[in-house]
């Protein structure tokens, strides 16, 4: 049975890529022709330079973590405070309060003239306190009185 | 993933023994990772950089490592993107483009004590700039530092047939940017 079997095999299996041997020399070729003319790449490399790469890198690798002085969060912290101070400073320029001083007479008047209207004047007299009777109640004598110490000459005079 | 592989991991997840076991992850992987670097970025400063940066991140995200994949397939990650992340803030900060920066680092090498090349090394790097940055990766892990495809596939995340196109096709550009002229 395995005899008949091996007979039977009239191929290996193996293959190659396609024009394999169209190639081969030209490749075989460039090799050797780079290989000739250049051995060596001409890289050298300062003397004892691996035997102590080891401890440079080590000692790389065990350093303390550098904490940086200026980060994201110290910038930012110290901007906000920078912020807040210069905020608190414009805020106290608008609250001084304005005196009656500080007001010139020239602006009063402009504001007089052009703003108040005369019915607004109205609205500062109290009503409860102004009665008709402030004006009927006087006293009769008194005006008699008055009217007695008036001499004629001095109306004259008017 | 390998027993020392493993081994290795297991130290690193416990507090106690992270130190010990990072000390240990360094000298296995530092030359491989360095060289990786070293070919990304072109002077030996930048690579010094990187390649610390790499390790500092390995050391902060080994928790996270599941496993899922290999260890040495997720340093040469890690290390990749440093190095691209590296050369990206070369040329912001310069404001210029990638590949002024690139051009830059080239013009630098052939005064930098660090690079012992004459001319036909300086024409390789800068052959090897023309190409794109994944044929220059692939290129670079496949020429200099001898990976395999299934790990370079590992590592790039990409399919091996791709990779050795883009292989074949980098080192044929190259050839013909080194026999020019």
């Amino acid at each position: 049975m395995k005899k008949e079997n091996l007979n039977t095999i009239k191929q290996s299996g193996f293959k190659i890529p396609n024009a394999y041997f169209d190639t081969i020399e030209d490749q075989i070729m460039s090799q050797i022709s780079i290989k000739n003319s250049c051995e060596n790449s001409g890289f050298k490399i300062p003397e004892n330079y691996f035997e102590t790469i080891e401890d440079k890198i080590i000692s790389k690798t065990q350093q303390p973590k550098v904490i940086k002085l200026i980060n994201k969060k110290t910038i930012i912290t110290i901007a906000s405070i920078a912020a807040m101070v210069v905020l608190f400073f414009n805020l106290n320029l608008f609250n001084t309060p304005i005196t009656f001083d500080s007001l010139d007479t020239e602006t009063v008047e402009t504001y007089i003239i052009d703003e108040i209207d005369l019915n607004d004047l109205n609205s500062l007299i109290d009503t409860e306190q102004l009665s008709q009777t402030d004006f009927i109640n006087y006293n009769a004598t008194s005006i008699d009185n008055y009217l007695d110490e008036i001499e004629i000459e001095d109306l004259l005079d008017q | 993933m390998t027993n020392k592989e493993t081994l290795l991991l297991s130290k690193l997840q416990k507090p106690n023994l992270k130190n010990e076991g990072f000390k240990e992850l360094i000298s296995l992987y530092k030359e491989r990772l360095y060289w990786h670097i070293r070919h990304i970025v072109k002077s030996h400063e930048d690579a010094d950089d990187v390649l610390q940066n790499t390790f500092i991140k390995v050391f902060k995200n080994i928790d996270k490592f599941k496993g899922e994949s290999q260890l040495y397939s997720w340093l040469y990650r890690i290390a990749t993107n440093e190095s691209l992340t590296h050369l990206k803030q070369i040329a912001k900060r310069q404001q210029i483009t990638s590949e002024e920066a690139n051009n830059n680092a080239l013009r630098s090498l052939e005064s930098d004590v660090y690079f012992e090349g004459d001319t036909i090394q300086i024409k390789l790097q800068k052959a090897i700039a023309t190409l794109p940055e994944k044929q220059q990766l692939v290129f670079n892990m496949k020429y200099f530092q001898d990976l395999k495809y299934s790990q370079i596939s590992n590592i790039l995340d990409t399919s091996e047939g791709a990779l050795k196109a883009s292989y074949h096709l980098a080192v044929k550009k190259i050839e013909a940017y080194l026999t020019k002229d």
